[in-house]
């Protein structure tokens, strides 16, 4: 043995040693310190320049304050958190993951560590930053804490942002990556913006409400570690072996963020807005869920037989695989609309609509895969096609109905994705919505009870495959 | 008889409506070596894969030391070794660094780490080399690096996936003297590979399976006297082999197991060393210019042939 290994490192997780000890000498981390460092001295210069020049146009030093922004912005919400799709892809594809596997370490743990790595290197680019920014203050013109602020705000946006990407990189979908690149390349000013806007002292506005500034703390500090830990549970459930159970976690972490809503509401955060996020994240939830391949194996399902009739009730919506999943959004289901019914949500029709809708248009698409190609293993690629497919329908039979004048054109697209859209915009007049809840109610509890008893084959074949019991006397 | 270390039972693995491994069961006994021998696509590496809880059963068990692989994944894999045929390279990292990040993997911490990626270093000799980034090994090397990481938990058993594979001679040689010292420790072996009279040199065991299922098992000397061919003899004539062919053929007590330039592999069926003079004076009798006659020691690749001929898999 030629060298020893620092004794610093026992500290952290083996995962995390690894991948920082690969992660820094690779080109890209290189090149993006590199090249980070080199634009952060072009600003300066410029601001340099500005500064010599007290006659300058505010739009020049408005434009070269953007410009910073900008390039801290390029490798803190692009680079970094691009470098996430080759986390585990790229080592489930040399078998090199496998082996991991067969240590202590579980998926969890290499997930969560991958992502660790990653932002860490994203905090060194940001630690070599600071001087810029400092000497950006004592140039003058520049709210050092605002700067810090905006900061601080860019590292929680590229957290997520890295999150996501490990969250994708286990699938091999070009297409999933495309998507998820197109939205960063559009969504990228608009972050930006939003982030410098808020430092500014901007509120944060949300379908024509907004949050007051506690709120949104509140809410980053509440929801930003619940999605990193659902995006790095999906990761981990992805690349486990059969014999781990990750169902749990993320479909513990839905509820809990169908469970904070009312929470939010109590202290007077905007209903409008924190239900579009709670059903963003439930959808998360759930689609991936429902489009989990089934697992056979004993270690997953005998904790929950060992508790007797409650666990037995708690593994059809606890273990993985779409057949519990079915059951869970069942469940989801009838939590939602029951904490909306007690708020008094439902009073309003418009309201009962959006959530029979919300929830229709979640799984109806997963309704016909299910019950055209039930054993498919492309289950999201055909998921995605059919939520696109459906937008599209949507989005013509809308321009149909503007070009003729005509509202009830609308009804050409009966299905609960084309209402919950039609909804959003305010398409479906008052005098519609009975009728469009009706039939939307009708789809949606259809879908969801073909769901069901899709899952009766499955959930009767892994009890003969794995000689489980038969359902214990309640 | 001690109790033994891997056991399966009714082992089935199904993908669809394919049965990779269709009801194997076979028991090894601690500190042995076994071969485990098939075609490509006999399902070897499915079974092992099942066997180091990388893959779950269809149907039936696999016990490593007692523990039930689907029930208690965890435990099993403290006991297991796998080493794949393939081994993945990580960029950016030296030999030393991989074996500490698997040693860290398995929990040992500073010291113990230490003496155990020494230990590991030295026994595969790859000390020489710690600093050298893992995309600049060599294959042999690269192999022994895999091995290393097997052993750096010091597992009771070690399950290696064709782990000669793309060696050159060399290399194997190597690798099979590594082979050789495990047992030495004690260590129980399950080992595939294609190179058979490698298997037969370092197995005291074989199992040879096909489509899913075993088709023989046994020592390696029970499976070269088995199926009802116990000698093997090799004839040369001076000139023609037409001639020879042409005996052979008409003699119900021989077949042609290989064709060579001057000569021919024969199999003698159902018979004993003492049948070889009457052979050669039959043969020189009926006209053939022998110009050599040797009883050869039947190779396993001719084993495996016959044993497939014999076990054909079953219709689907």
């Amino acid at each position: 043995m030629t060298a020893n290994p620092s004794d610093f490192a026992d500290w952290f997780s083996p995962m995390l040693v690894k991948e920082l000890r690969q992660g820094m000498r690779s080109r890209i981390f290189m090149a993006a310190f590199y090249l980070t460092q080199l634009l952060m001295i072009l600003c300066v210069i410029f601001n340099l320049v500005a500064a010599s020049n007290s006659e300058m146009d505010h739009g020049v030093v408005d434009f070269l304050s953007g410009l910073f922004w900008f390039m801290i912005s390029v490798p803190l919400l692009f680079v970094m958190p691009l470098r996430g799709f080759g986390a585990l892809h790229g080592e489930m594809k040399s078998g090199t993951l496998e082996l991991v596997f067969l240590t202590r370490l579980s998926a969890w743990r290499i997930a969560a560590g991958k992502w660790t790595a990653l932002m860490v290197q994203t905090l060194l680019l940001v630690c070599a930053i600071l001087p810029y920014v400092l000497l950006r203050y004592f140039l003058g013109g520049v709210d050092i804490i605002q700067d810090v602020q905006s900061l601080f705000f860019l590292l929680m946006a590229s957290a997520a942002l890295t999150g996501i990407t490990i969250a994708m990189s286990p699938y091999e979908s070009k297409l999933l990556r495309a998507l998820f690149i197109f939205g960063l390349i559009f969504g990228f000013q608009f972050l930006i913006g939003l982030i410098l806007a808020w430092v500014a002292g901007a509120a944060i506005t949300g379908g024509g409400s907004s949050l007051a500034p506690w709120q949104f703390y509140a809410g980053l500090v509440v929801f930003l570690p619940a999605f990193l830990l659902l995006a790095l549970e999906i990761a981990a459930s992805r690349i486990a072996p059969p014999s781990e159970n990750h169902a749990i976690r993320k479909r513990l972490i839905g509820l809990f963020f169908l469970l904070a809503a009312p929470l939010f509401l109590l202290i007077g955060a905007d209903a409008r807005t924190t239900y579009a996020f709670v059903l963003f994240f439930l959808a998360v939830v759930v689609i991936d869920a429902l489009a989990e391949p089934q697992v056979l194996a004993k270690s997953v399902y005998q904790p929950f037989l060992r508790r007797g009739a409650v666990g037995f009730a708690l593994s059809r919506v606890f273990t993985p695989g779409w057949a519990s999943a079915s059951w869970y959004v069942a469940l989801v289901a009838v939590i939602g609309g029951g904490l909306l019914a007690v708020q008094g949500q439902f009073d309003d029709p418009n309201h009962r609509l959006g959530y029979v809708a919300a929830l229709g248009a979640i799984i109806f698409p997963a309704a016909i895969i299910r019950l055209f190609i039930p054993a498919t293993k492309h289950f999201l690629g055909f998921y995605i096609a059919l939520q696109f497919f459906l937008a599209a329908l949507t989005m013509l039979v809308g321009m149909m109905s503007g070009i003729s004048e005509q509202p009830l054109a609308i009804w050409l697209c009966p299905f609960p994705n084309s209402v919950f859209l039609f909804n959003l915009v305010n398409e479906i007049k008052p005098g519609q919505t009975p009728g469009f809840l009706v039939l939307t109610a009708l789809v949606t509890a259809g879908s969801l009870a073909l769901l069901l008893a899709r899952t009766i084959t499955p959930l009767r074949d892994i009890r003969t495959a794995l000689a489980l019991p038969s359902p214990p006397d309640a | 008889m001690p109790d033994p270390i891997i056991q399966v039972e009714n082992l089935a693995r199904d993908f669809g409506d394919v049965k990779a491994v269709n009801g194997l069961s076979f028991a090894i006994e601690p500190g042995r070596v076994v071969g485990f021998i098939g075609a490509n696509g006999a399902g070897k590496t499915t079974t092992m894969r099942m066997m180091v809880t990388l893959d779950q059963p269809s149907a039936g068990t696999i016990r490593i030391g007692g523990l039930d692989v689907s029930d208690r994944p965890t435990e099993v894999r403290r006991r297991v070794g796998w080493m794949p045929d393939a081994y993945g390279a990580y960029d950016n990292m030296t030999v030393l660094e991989y074996l500490d990040f698997y040693g860290r993997a398995f929990g040992y911490k500073k010291a113990e780490r230490q003496r155990r990626v020494s230990q590991v270093m030295e026994f595969t000799d790859l000390a020489a080399i710690s600093d050298r980034p893992m995309d600049k090994l060599s294959k042999g090397m690269g192999q022994r690096l895999c091995l290393g990481r097997t052993l750096i938990h010091d597992p009771e058993v070690l399950v290696l996936d064709e782990p000669a594979a793309g060696l050159d001679p060399k290399a194997r040689i190597e690798f099979k003297n590594l082979v050789r010292l495990l047992a030495g420790q004690g260590k129980t072996i399950f080992i595939s590979s294609h190179i058979l009279s490698e298997l037969g040199e370092m197995c005291d065991h074989l199992i040879f399976i096909d489509a899913g299922r075993i088709v023989h098992q046994g020592t390696t000397e029970s499976l070269v006297q088995s199926h009802g061919v116990a000698l093997l003899v090799e004839i040369r004539v001076a000139g023609d082999t037409a001639a020879l062919f042409h005996w052979i053929a008409a003699s119900p007590d021989l077949e042609i197991a290989d064709r060579m330039k001057n000569g021919a592999r024969v199999k003698v069926i159902h018979g004993d060393t003492a049948d070889l003079p009457a052979l050669l004076r039959r043969l020189v009798l009926d006209g053939v210019a022998v110009s050599g006659f040797f009883k050869v020691e039947r190779r396993i690749e001719d084993a495996f042939v016959d044993m497939l001929k014999l076990n054909p898999p079953p219709l689907p």
